[in-house]
Formats: C-alpha cells, sequence, structure tokens
C-alpha cells in the first residue's frame, strides 16, 4: 500500500494554493454556522441525533453526505477510468448497498429507538445488557477508527497530487488541519453541527458532479457510444477496457477477492455506526423512509455521474497521464477538470473532496465518541444513572480523544491505501455488527450470550484474517513487503468473516442456557410490537 | 415561571411496554399480538414485501456479478457500437433499484402507515381505559406526551 515515490506531479502547485483560498474561508464560515446552529443547551438527545425534525430532504441529503466519501469522488472515478467495465461493475454495488437499509434494517430499527444501537439491544436483551453494549461499543469504535483514519490518510493522497510525496511537515500539517477542524465540529456543534455540514457537503457534491459530467458529456455531443468510443482510445487498451476482467479477473482468487469486496461493500453499509445514527434521528417513520427515497435517487445519480467522469477522464486525459501521476487513479477527476476548466475547477473538485473527507470524518467521530459517552460512560460506568450535562462534557471529551487518535494513527499510516483502509472498515461492520442487528430484529431466541460471541468473533476474525492478508506482507504494496505470513489469499475478509459473525451468533445463541433464550422470546414479543408500530 | 425540566432518556423514546402498564410489563406487547389480527397482517404484509424485493434486488445483483465474472463472453455481446450486454445490465441495476425503492415509498404510504396509524389508536383508547380504571384520570402531560 505504499504509494509510488516517483510520482510525477503532473497538476503542479497552483491549483492547490487556489484550494487553500478556497478551502480555509469555507471552513471558517461552515464552522461559525455549525456553532450557531449547534447545540448550546445540556440537551444530550440534541447532541447525538440532532434536529429531530429535519425535512426528508435534508435528512436524505445528509444520510447521502455520510456515505459518499472522498472515496467514491477520486477512488470510484479512478478505478472506471483505469478499469472500464469492472470499475462500473463496482459502482453498481455501491447504489445496490442501499437495498438491505431500505428494504431490513431502517425502519425497525428507527422504530424500535435508541440515542444508539446500544440502546436498542438493551431494550431487545436486557439480560447482561451491559457487557453487550461494552461490546458494541469496542466494534463501533475499530470502524469509526478505522473509517476516521481512511479519510484522514485520504487527506494526504489528495496532498500528493498535487506536490508529489509530501515531506513529514506538509503531511503533518494537513492531517492536522483537517483533525482539527472534525473535532471542533462535532465536540462543539454535536450532530446539529455534524448535520449542517453533511448537507451543505452533499448539495456541493452533487452540484459539483452533476457539472463536471454535463461538461463531459456535452464535449462528447451527449452520445454515450461516443464517449465509450472515447474512452477506449485513450485506454490505449483496446475494447479490452469496455470488458469484464481488467481489476477483477484472471485467477480464482482474484474472482473471489471481488466478490469478497462486494460483500463487504453491500453489506457493510447497514452496519456503519455513523449511518445508523442517522437512521435513528427522525422523529416520525414517514420522515425517514422519504428521506431514504432521497438518499437513494441521489447516491444513484452521483454514481451514474461518477462513471461519466471516469469514461471522461480517461477519453480526454488518456490512461498514461493518468497512471503517471497517480498509480492508483486517485488524480483521474482532477486531471480531468483541469483539462476541461483549467485551474479554477481543479481547485473547485479538490476543495470538494477535502470538504467530503472533513465531513465524512466529522460523522464518524460524532458515532464514535456517542458510543464512548453513552454505551460505556452512561449506560455502564455510571450505570444509567449520569445526569445529562455529564454525559455531554464525556461526549465532547470523548470527541476530542477519538480525533486526536484518529490524527496519530493516521500520521503513522499515512502510506496506506485510503481505499482498502476504508473497506476493511467495511468489512468489519459487516461481519461484527450486521449480524447482531438482523439476529436483534428478526431473530425471536436471540440471546445476550450469541450477540456477544457474534460481536467479538466477527471483530477478532475480520482483523485476524486481515493481519494474515495480502494487504498485511507478501506483496511489494503490503505494509511489511518483505515479510510473508499470509496464508490468506484474499484482500477483503468479508467472503468469510461475514458468515463467521452470522455462524457466531447463531452458534451462541443455541448453545446459551434454555432458560436464558426463553425470556429472550418473551422479551422479543414486546420488542416486536415496538418495531413493528414504533414510537413516532 | 418553572424552569422546563432537561428531557432525560425515556422522555425521548418511551418504552411504549413499560408506559402501558409498569406492574406488568408484558401485558402491552402481548395484547396486540393476541387480539390483533391486524397486528399480524402488519408484520405479515411488511415481511412479504421486504423479502421479495430483496430478493428480486440482490437476485439481480448477484446474477450481475456471477455472469461478469464467470461469462464474460455474454457480457461482451455487442448492442449498439461500443454498448455491451453487460453495459445495460448494469443500468439495468440502476432503473431497478429506483423501481424498487419507489414501490416502497408506495407500500409504506399506502398499507403500512395507515395500519400502523390505526394500531396506534387502538393501543392509546386502551392505555387510557386501563389507566382511568386503575388510578383515577391521569395527568394531561403523561396522556398526550408526544412520541
Amino acid at each position: 500500500m505504499v504509494m509510488t515515490t516517483i510520482a510525477a506531479s503532473q497538476i503542479g502547485g497552483f491549483p492547490l494554493q487556489l484550494t487553500v483560498l478556497l478551502f480555509v474561508p469555507f471552513a471558517v464560515i461552515t464552522l461559525f454556522a455549525a456553532l450557531l446552529t449547534g447545540s448550546i443547551g445540556d440537551e444530550v438527545g440534541e447532541f447525538y441525533l440532532g434536529d429531530r425534525e429535519l425535512t426528508p430532504l435534508r435528512h436524505g441529503l445528509a444520510m447521502c453526505g455520510d456515505y459518499l466519501s472522498a472515496a467514491t469522488l477520486l477512488g470510484s472515478t479512478g478505478l472506471v477510468a483505469l478499469t472500464g467495465y469492472d470499475g462500473i461493475l463496482y459502482l453498481v454495488g455501491t447504489v445496490v448497498a442501499w437495498l438491505l437499509v431500505l428494504l431490513v434494517i431502517a425502519q425497525p430499527l428507527r422504530n424500535a429507538g435508541g440515542f444508539t444501537f446500544g440502546d436498542t439491544l438493551a431494550l431487545r436483551l436486557p439480560n447482561g445488557h451491559r457487557s453487550v453494549r461494552i461490546a458494541l461499543a469496542a466494534c463501533t469504535l475499530t470502524v469509526s477508527v478505522l473509517y476516521l483514519v481512511a479519510q484522514l490518510v485520504g487527506s494526504v493522497a489528495l496532498l500528493s497530487q498535487f506536490v508529489g510525496v509530501p515531506g513529514s511537515l506538509s503531511r503533518a500539517t494537513c492531517v492536522i488541519a483537517i483533525g482539527t477542524l472534525v473535532i471542533l465540529f462535532v465536540a462543539v456543534g454535536g450532530m446539529l453541527g455534524t448535520t449542517f455540514i453533511q448537507v451543505v457537503k452533499a448539495v456541493m457534491l452533487v452540484v459539483g458532479v452533476a457539472v463536471t459530467a454535463i461538461m463531459v458529456m456535452t464535449h462528447y455531443h451527449w452520445n454515450v457510444n461516443t464517449l465509450l468510443g472515447g474512452a477506449v482510445h485513450g485506454s490505449g487498451l483496446g475494447n479490452t477496457f469496455l470488458h469484464p476482467g481488467l481489476r477483477f479477473g484472471g485467477s480464482i482468487s482474484n474472482k473471489l477477492d471481488f466478490i469478497s469486496l462486494e460483500i463487504a461493500i453491500v453489506l457493510g453499509l447497514a452496519a456503519l455506526p455513523h449511518l445508523m445514527m442517522r437512521l435513528l434521528a427522525p422523529r416520525r417513520s414517514s420522515v425517514l423512509h422519504r428521506s431514504l427515497l432521497w438518499t437513494i435517487g441521489l447516491v444513484g445519480f452521483v454514481c451514474l455521474a461518477a462513471a461519466v467522469l471516469g469514461l471522461g477522464a480517461v477519453g480526454i486525459v488518456g490512461r498514461d497521464t493518468i497512471t503517471r501521476t497517480s498509480p492508483s487513479g486517485d488524480a483521474a477527476v482532477l486531471l480531468l477538470a483541469q483539462s476541461m476548466g483549467g485551474a479554477i475547477l481543479t481547485a473547485l473538485i479538490t476543495c470538494l473532496a477535502f470538504v467530503t473527507l472533513l465531513a465524512v470524518a466529522a460523522g464518524l467521530t460524532l458515532a464514535a465518541a456517542s458510543s464512548l459517552a453513552h454505551d460505556v460512560y452512561a449506560e455502564v460506568v455510571c450505570k444509567g444513572q449520569a445526569t445529562a450535562q455529564k454525559e455531554l462534557a464525556v461526549a465532547r471529551f470523548a470527541a476530542f480523544v477519538i480525533g486526536a487518535l484518529g490524527i496519530l494513527l493516521a500520521l503513522v499510516a499515512w502510506s496506506f491505501n485510503p481505499a482498502t483502509l476504508a473497506f476493511l472498515a467495511f468489512a468489519i461492520a459487516a461481519s461484527a455488527i450486521l449480524p447482531t442487528i438482523v439476529y436483534s430484529l428478526f431473530w425471536r431466541k436471540f440471546s445476550a450470550t450469541g450477540a456477544l460471541l457474534s460481536l467479538y468473533g466477527g471483530l477478532s476474525c475480520s482483523i485476524l484474517l486481515v493481519v494474515f492478508s495480502p494487504v498485511v506482507s507478501s506483496t511489494p504494496g503490503s505494509i511489511f513487503p518483505s515479510a510473508d505470513f499470509a496464508w490468506f489469499p484474499l484482500n477483503n475478509p468479508g467472503l468469510v468473516s461475514v458468515p463467521a459473525g452470522f455462524l457466531l451468533g447463531w452458534l451462541g445463541t443455541v448453545l446459551g442456557s434454555s432458560k436464558d433464550t426463553e425470556t429472550n422470546a418473551e422479551t422479543y414479543d414486546q420488542f416486536e410490537v415496538r418495531s413493528l408500530i414504533g414510537a413516532d | 415561571m418553572a424552569i422546563p425540566p432537561t428531557p432525560n432518556y425515556s422522555d425521548y423514546f418511551p418504552d411504549p411496554a413499560r408506559t402501558t402498564n409498569s406492574k406488568s410489563p408484558h401485558q402491552g406487547g402481548q395484547e396486540v399480538r393476541d387480539h390483533d389480527a391486524d397486528f399480524r397482517e402488519l408484520r405479515q404484509i411488511s415481511r412479504t414485501f421486504g423479502a421479495k424485493k430483496m430478493l428480486l434486488g440482490v437476485g439481480s445483483f448477484l446474477l450481475y456479478v456471477l455472469l461478469s465474472c464467470f461469462a464474460p463472453a455474454l457480457m461482451d455481446l455487442p448492442v449498439l457500437g461500443h454498448i455491451t450486454v453487460g453495459f445495460v445490465l448494469g443500468l439495468l441495476q440502476f432503473v431497478i433499484m429506483a423501481a424498487i425503492a419507489r414501490l416502497h415509498a408506495v407500500h409504506m404510504r399506502t398499507e403500512v402507515e395507515p395500519l400502523v396509524d390505526q394500531l396506534r389508536e387502538e393501543r392509546e383508547e386502551a392505555e387510557k381505559a386501563r389507566q382511568t380504571e386503575e388510578q383515577g384520570p391521569i395527568p394531561s402531560k403523561i396522556r398526550y406526551r408526544s412520541w
């Protein structure tokens, strides 16, 4: 995952200066706006869930903002630009992921309600809910911090598109500046401030992507065939560019790796902690399903536009230029912007990317801080007796600690591929948290033992598989390229660890004491009424 | 002027079972389950809808991925110029997603929400009747507390 050090910077420093010029006023203005709209009082609920009366459009925009990170804007377009058909295949998965949220998880989860998913579990599994909360908090923290580090590392990767591999001073400046902004947004603004920046970012992202895609389509006279023809020509690969298998073809393990990645993406989304907080937020269930309609529409639109951008980039800029600037293809959309709109459009897109990763990082920090303050401090340490003021103070402090931890880890791991880190977070969420969500909502006999086994088991299984995968050792791109202890052939553990998480949850429930199971079935009857009728 | 108390957790998410009857917490849930065909119908329609649409969406996506992985020759068949079967199927996934999202919204509006509203009303009535029976009239603050 070490970035190639010979990456010649093609974009140059001028657009970067322009970006800083754009980004700094933006950050200052949104920060003040977030402070003004942010939670000033002592309301814990407001800090965790924000304004619970948001309109469906705004809530949909906020969810879209939480989901679409800089990886979508830069990584996916790059993947399309370099691998054509396979990149588009991957983009389809990004949209299909919402199926599970829409059809299975969202409504019952919101109806059962709570500040965090831990509250829902406490209602569902009252026996031993404290240990379940701790297990859930451990999984939530792992996923959030990993994804947070991916965003912060992404900011360094973005910087390196302009100046080549940045020196230690500019790396530190970049990570610490973004990280500090994130901490400020979360600790001061809470969910209200985070929602604000999320909505602003989503609008900017949709507009920015739409404008650039329209420019590309106009360039090709709105003819898809011409666009594809241009991409084939620019790729220098001939028709193979539009055939399956450029990225995920060849050996069987390569194909399995792709299926594993798709499993992580499609199933992981429903278990991402910051997205779960959004699902819990609306006061009325009708608002939730209307906002999901907006989210799916917007995400679908951005993904289609990303495909156009990727194809346009390879057609207009050419594959060689893209790989010379960044071997992973992250620079594709920036190079496209430069050749179509000069330094100003490049600076706008870069600014958009910085805002995107800032907003996603803020959502993640908030989710982790809520989990620490509510699940661990208020419910376990204080056994539910904490005052609102104290809990809020702990939440703000936790945001600071998580942010600082994220900054430190990002400074150590700056050379990792941000997309790999993000997909690991997805895979861990899908294997550790998703089984517990599904079982607790739909399985009458599910018990606390099953939850503990599935949470800890899914977490350790996915982490162990990553440690023994090519991500960590044996290939030139690994963390330890010279060592070789990679007996697990896949880059993404999802294919094995997700079924393992579900299996462990089932095993723990079946093997647990029968008395435990009976009381849980009784509690489930009540819980089911609540999850279907809900609290409006 | 009295300072309003700081809302705590249960003000945000009152547990229907607990607010229904504090002495026997299971009664609220049980009542709805046992005596209400409407409740079973609600569960039935939500589960059936979810399962069918999941099957459609995930099935078509899985088919698309597996065909792309293991039958690339089929996906390469040209449809029009550079556009191949694979591209058409990929675009079809977006269409299917949009259709499912739209159907879900209609399903929620026309089938689920009226039933939920009705069930909730019945519960509130029952709760009111029981509370009056047991403790006499209850303060309006509790009775009309918004969920």
